[in-house]
């Protein structure tokens, strides 16, 4: 009995340590975007913009993140761009972002820098928060930063 | 501008009968595994596979929604989102354990109890960290699906 409790804390252990690689190669992913523009001659640059990403069988795509995207244009205006783009046909950039579920969003600012990734469903506040903070930075650009979803 | 402005509902998604569900699996193959009790990992296979063909079979769900949120002992957290994802995630982990089960009567207990502790690993990470792996494989497939 003591072998198989040291197997489960031995278990435990890796998990702890996988996730945490994990977070870090994630973490080193999303940096070494902080130079690319991949969205060049998707979206238009000269203001932020914020990319959902959907796919046909994601319910929770046309129930919640598009009324939300809906909601954070009609707020902002032409502050932002807002766009919604089609998982299957963006396999390199859902790929090369990182996005491992559907909905997702991206934050982008006036010069097609990757600034935010959201993973799961973000509501209008959340992401009118990201795109002000590029739009009035309080300090000097920092790192993109993801943020996972639940569930 | 180019947002799809489907406003259909979602029915509400109970977030803390999944959290139930995952707790029970990891405990009952936890104490499975430690007493080395092949028919407690079967039982939870049956279990996790009636429900993912059927919610009103999930038991632990039941136990959630039918002990639990009425004593008061847990809150519920509902959240506007498919449940399709989650269902198919059980499922994975159902097939697993049913696979893990076979070994394990089949006299392969390595095989089986490495198969039962993955699925106590997945289901960990997703109580855990909120990470749901089998969510993920269903955005792949979907993907898959889509692409072509």
């Amino acid at each position: 009995m003591i072998e198989r409790l040291l197997i489960i804390i031995l278990v435990a252990v890796v998990i702890a340590l996988a996730w945490m690689a994990i977070r870090a190669w994630r973490a080193q992913h999303l940096r070494s975007l902080a130079h690319k523009t991949p969205f060049a001659g998707i979206i238009p640059p000269g203001k932020p913009a914020v990319v959902g990403f959907s796919t046909p069988g994601c319910v929770e795509c046309r129930t919640r993140q598009a009324p939300a995207l809906a909601r954070l244009s009609a707020n902002l205006g032409d502050q932002v761009t807002v766009r919604t783009l089609p998982v299957s046909e963006y396999p390199h950039l859902v790929d090369h972002l990182g996005i491992l579920t559907a909905p997702a969003t991206v934050v982008i600012d006036a010069t097609g820098v990757v600034r935010f990734v959201n993973l799961g469903f973000a509501d209008a506040e959340k992401l009118a928060t990201q795109v002000n903070s590029i739009a009035h930075p309080v300090h000097n650009r920092s790192d993109p930063q993801t943020a996972a979803c639940q569930g | 501008m180019s947002v799809n402005q489907n406003h259909a509902t979602l029915p509400g998604f109970d977030r803390t009968a999944l959290r139930v569900n995952q707790a029970a699996v990891i405990v009952l193959l936890l104490v499975a595994f430690i007493a080395d009790l092949p028919w407690l990992a079967a039982t939870t296979a049956i279990i996790m596979a009636l429900g993912t063909i059927s919610p009103s079979l999930a038991l632990f769900q039941r136990l959630y929604r039918d002990v639990l949120r009425p004593a008061g002992l847990l809150r519920p957290d509902i959240h506007q989102e498919d449940a399709a994802p989650h269902r198919f995630a059980q499922g994975m982990g159902a097939t697993v354990l049913i696979l893990a089960s076979l070994a394990l009567f089949l006299g392969a207990p390595t095989v089986g109890w490495a198969l039962a502790l993955l699925v106590v690993a997945l289901a960990a990470i997703n109580l855990v960290f909120g990470f749901c792996v089998g969510c993920f494989i269903f955005f792949q497939i979907q993907r898959l699906v889509h692409s072509r």
